[in-house]
């Protein structure tokens, strides 16, 4: 580590000895759904023409009926059910109005009171390792924004704007300010992911802006504040320090470095007595700083009132308990049951759930396996050790690997009755990885089976001792070492198909008597 | 019950519409809005003390649409109103960078 970044990690170590940070996540999603919130236009506007997917009602022309997509509408009760949310029965849409070229209608469609899911929580590691809740205190809809680019020419500055995005449904989680660490607040993050794509509701692919991630940040002097009913409020006459809220985040990672540059940087300005004054600021990952874009002066105005063009929804406990029916068993709840079933540890199920498509995989395995713990154990060290290791090489999910499930299992059953031994296992399934096949055949052609012809050991550990006279003679004179290299001698005779066992009591016996 | 506009509302107003009066328009404009609030104060003198709050009068709830793509404006179309355009851009004058609202 250099001096610069251990005077760096020192400082923030000094930081969080007299500041607590405090964090309140905003968290943007787009669900996969075909079409935008309130028309029939397509919502997959990824990499397309600009402003050839739009209608009267994304473009804002008069008269224009927005309709809702029942498909976001589902998506999100089956996130919020994922999350713990209460979904509400009666929920509606408001209008939200601010003056933006990204928002033809002058108004964003909204939901202000009566958001679809309140409350609920992300589980993450807190700081002693211990379960920690990250309260959520909703998650409403809302139609995302049209797309503009800033540029500039001879006449001046400009900006150009391109509808197909308007009106991309929009999912809006808002965190409570419980978060305290820039870990937390990147493990809800991760987890809040993961979650979206377990459940199919959205890729929640960052860098095509399918999620965004926007901290709110303060810190206060420890023994200042507390948290009560939603809020941070002051527990001394001093008032509370403002807080700042960093935007176009680009990736996850960023919004934790994000952070704790802005820890930093808050914690100087505090020490230094300097004012700390509300704002909104971005991440440039070139200079991996935030910089400052305005202040935020005065409320809000967005002037909300309930559309008065979308009749409110009223959800039917026949809708929940329908979509309850498609919420899978989550990461989790896997992990979980792995470790109580199976007696695996958290860290190894976490590897094997990290995506839907592997724990799957993986459930296969299981249940090739019959659900007994002994072959699961090996399963779980053969996937987490010569698995993980070739996806790393290969680049690949194991999932797209050649190697079957029942394969594995065949191998391990192998193992276990003694018929290969575990490095014959190891190479097996190595090979199984790359190319596939069947599991008797290779063991076959490989010359894998242990040798259980004691006739052909026995040759095997006479030429082993004819050929090495020196080892021998050291072995003889006491250096009881040698013995390793005979066994390696003999185990290469026999391709690997010898019992390590078998082959030193034999060698042993054989030497004993010369 | 009066509703007086003040100076500073108008200046509010001036900020979240995204326009700039003068001051000339100031004072033509404080007392015109502070006659139609007036105006339409008159509404506070209904007795609504037992009436709930509407903000729908159909009774019609949800109307829901499936999720399914269906033909939309050509780009061609869509410009068709622009005011001035670029490579199948909407080009709008002026520097908005960072006056985005907080959305």
């Amino acid at each position: 580590m250099s001096n610069a970044m251990n005077g760096k990690s020192l400082k923030m170590a000094e930081g969080h000895e007299k500041y607590d940070l405090i964090i309140g996540l905003e968290i943007h999603v787009e669900p996969k759904t075909n079409s935008k919130m309130f028309c029939s236009c397509s919502a997959d506007f990824w990499e397309k023409e600009p402003n050839t997917q739009t209608c009267p009602v994304c473009l804002g022309l008069p008269g224009a009926l927005p309709l809702v997509n029942k498909k976001a509408v589902e998506l999100m009760i089956k996130t919020g059910l994922a999350l713990h949310s209460e979904i509400r029965r009666k929920t509606k849409f408001d209008r939200k109005h601010y003056f933006y070229p990204d928002l033809p209608k002058g108004y964003q469609l909204s939901q202000y009171d009566e958001p679809i899911c309140e409350g609920g929580y992300i589980s993450v590691s807190g700081v002693d390792g211990s379960e920690k809740q990250i309260a959520i205190t909703r998650i409403h809809m809302e139609e995302d924004v049209a797309k503009a680019l800033h540029a500039k020419d001879a006449t001046g500055e400009y900006t150009l704007i391109d509808y197909n995005k308007s009106g991309v449904p929009l999912f809006e989680l808002v965190t409570e300010p419980v978060i305290n660490s820039s870990d937390e607040a990147w493990e809800f993050a991760k987890k809040y992911q993961q979650i979206l794509r377990y459940l199919g509701v959205s890729d929640a692919d960052i860098e095509k802006g399918q999620m965004r991630c926007e901290p709110n940040i303060s810190i206060q002097k420890k023994g200042t504040w507390k948290y009560e009913n939603g809020e941070i409020i002051p527990t001394t006459d001093a008032p509370l320090l403002e807080r700042v809220e960093v935007k176009n985040i680009g990736s996850i990672r960023f919004m934790k470095n994000a952070i704790d540059y802005e820890f930093n940087r808050l914690v100087e300005l505090a020490e230094a007595g300097e004012e700390i004054r509300q704002q909104t600021r971005g991440w440039n990952p070139a200079k991996g700083k935030t910089e400052f874009q305005r202040y935020k002066e005065t409320a809000q105005d967005y002037r909300y009132f309930p559309d008065p063009d979308i009749p409110p929804l009223e959800i039917s406990e026949e809708m929940i308990d329908s979509i309850k029916k498609e919420v899978p068993e989550l990461p989790d709840e896997k992990i979980w049951r792995y470790e109580k079933d199976f007696g695996i540890s958290a860290y190894d199920a976490g590897i094997l759930v990290e995506d839907k498509a592997k724990a799957e995989y993986v459930e296969q395995i299981f249940a090739a396996a019959n659900n007994t713990t002994e072959i699961i154990t090996d399963a779980v060290k053969f996937l987490n050790g010569i698995g993980a290791s070739w996806s790393n090489n290969a680049g690949k999910s194991i999932v797209e690997s050649s190697l079957q499930p029942k394969a594995l299992i065949e191998v391990i059953t192998l193992l276990h009755s003694g018929d290969i031994t575990r490095n014959a296992a190891s190479q097996l399934v190595e090979k199984l990885l790359n190319e596939g096949g069947n599991v008797s055949e290779l063991v076959e052609k490989l010359g894998l089976k242990v040798l259980n012809d004691t006739g052909a050991l026995e040759k095997f550990v006479d030429e082993a001792i004819a050929e090495n006279p020196n080892a021998v003679a050291d072995y003889k004179s006491g250096k009881m070492n040698a013995i390793g290299f005979l066994m390696g001698q003999v185990m290469r005779k026999s391709g690997g198909s010898a019992k390590p066992g078998d082959v030193q009591t034999l060698l042993k016996d054989k030497l004993s008597q010369l | 019950m009066s509703t007086i506009i003040t100076q500073d509302d108008i200046k509010h107003l001036e900020k979240i519409s995204m326009i700039r009066l003068s001051d000339e328009e100031r004072n033509t404009f404080t007392p015109q809005l502070t006659s139609i609030l007036e105006y339409v104060e008159k509404l506070g003198e209904v007795d609504t003390k037992d009436v709930p709050e509407t903000t729908q009068v159909t009774g019609i709830v949800n109307v829901l649409r499936e999720d399914e793509v269906k033909p939309t404006f050509t780009q061609e179309q869509a410009l068709a109103n622009a005011p001035e355009q670029e490579r199948g851009y909407f080009k709008i004058r002026g520097s908005l960078k960072n006056i985005a609202a907080d959305a």
